[in-house]
């Protein structure tokens, strides 16, 4: 079936196009950049037909050969100025950051009331993305786990100290993984909503921590 | 002028894959396709000449008669439209990602 290997195609060359060419459909790829390079010694005319053609098809005629070389080239977005360049590779740039942050904004939308049921998926895709955010960083704090992880470092505003080291601590850290689980939990019995961590105020320990979430939280 | 016989038709088909006759002024003119190498050099001449590339077309591809040198204007253009149709210039639909 033609789709299945339009399918394919698309998987290894990323764009395919068709055009209809001495009365047969004829599917071609662009160029890849090695073919570009080969091409300013190569004459183009003979070869590319040959590169770019994807199906069963060959063309016999002088304005076929030329026609699809020429849809091969524009396929290709051949670049001829730096400038134009530089404003594609921050086309390209921003297409992917948009692209994680839809992924992202998804994967939130999806997971976190399964973790963190104070919010239903209709209630997040009505917040902004700070907002979004914000309701991570509570669910962090609520359940004690890293919901976006990420190698980067970010600096707190918090220096550390001596009681922020004593969190850091194994044991200390399953406890308050457990405490906190415990806290939600109670939390979501009186339907309330687990503080943000810029509300709650430098806690001198894990009971602290927790008793300044409950007053915060109105329990 | 001797005529253009059947024998001398199939040869030119079995040689060039088409070949077709139009009438223009009176006269029975048969042409065939051009290669990609005639077409290539018409380009190379155009770009010297500054010139449209009719009479260059028209004389590659024409089999019977043999064009003069400066044919008429109206041949030439007539000849190199058709030459250039069966050569595969003619668009058929432009190309659609899928």
């Amino acid at each position: 079936m033609i789709e299945n290997d339009i399918t394919k195609w698309k998987t290894k060359w990323g764009k395919v196009l068709k055009v209809r060419l001495e009365g047969a459909d004829v599917y071609y790829r662009p160029l890849t950049a090695g073919e570009l390079i080969k091409i300013q010694t190569l004459d183009p005319y003979s070869n590319v037909p040959a590169w770019v053609i994807l199906n069963d098809v060959k063309l016999k005629l002088t304005g076929s050969l030329i026609k699809i070389t020429e849809y091969a080239l524009q396929a290709s977005e051949i670049i001829t100025d730096v400038d134009d360049l530089r404003i594609k590779a921050i086309q390209n740039r921003e297409a992917v950051e948009k692209s994680i942050q839809v992924n992202f904004i998804n994967g939130i939308i999806v997971n976190l009331p399964s973790i963190y049921p104070c919010y239903t998926p209709d209630e997040l895709r009505n917040m902004t993305l700070p907002q979004l955010l914000k309701v991570v960083a509570m669910a962090e704090v609520a359940t004690g786990r890293e919901l976006i992880k990420t190698s980067a470092t970010i600096p707190t505003a918090m220096p550390e100290t001596r009681e922020t080291n004593k969190f850091a601590k194994p044991n200390e850290a399953e406890a308050m993984e457990t405490a906190t689980i415990a806290l939600k939990n109670e939390m979501a019995k009186y339907g309330k909503k687990a503080p943000t961590l810029a509300e709650v105020k430098k806690p001198s320990n894990l009971s602290d921590l927790h008793r300044q979430m409950k007053e915060l939280s109105g329990i | 002028m001797s005529e253009v016989t059947k024998e001398q038709i199939e040869q030119w088909k079995a040689k060039y894959g088409k070949v077709m006759k139009l009438s223009l002024s009176g006269i029975d003119y048969y042409y065939r396709p051009i290669t990609l190498d005639e077409y290539l050099n018409i380009q190379k001449i155009m770009e010297v000449n500054q010139s449209g590339g009719q009479v260059e077309t028209a004389q590659a591809g024409v089999l019977f008669p043999k064009l003069p040198e400066n044919p008429s204007a109206g041949i030439a253009l007539n000849l190199s439209e058709e030459i250039l149709k069966i050569s595969g210039f003619l668009q058929d639909s432009p190309p659609v990602e899928l």
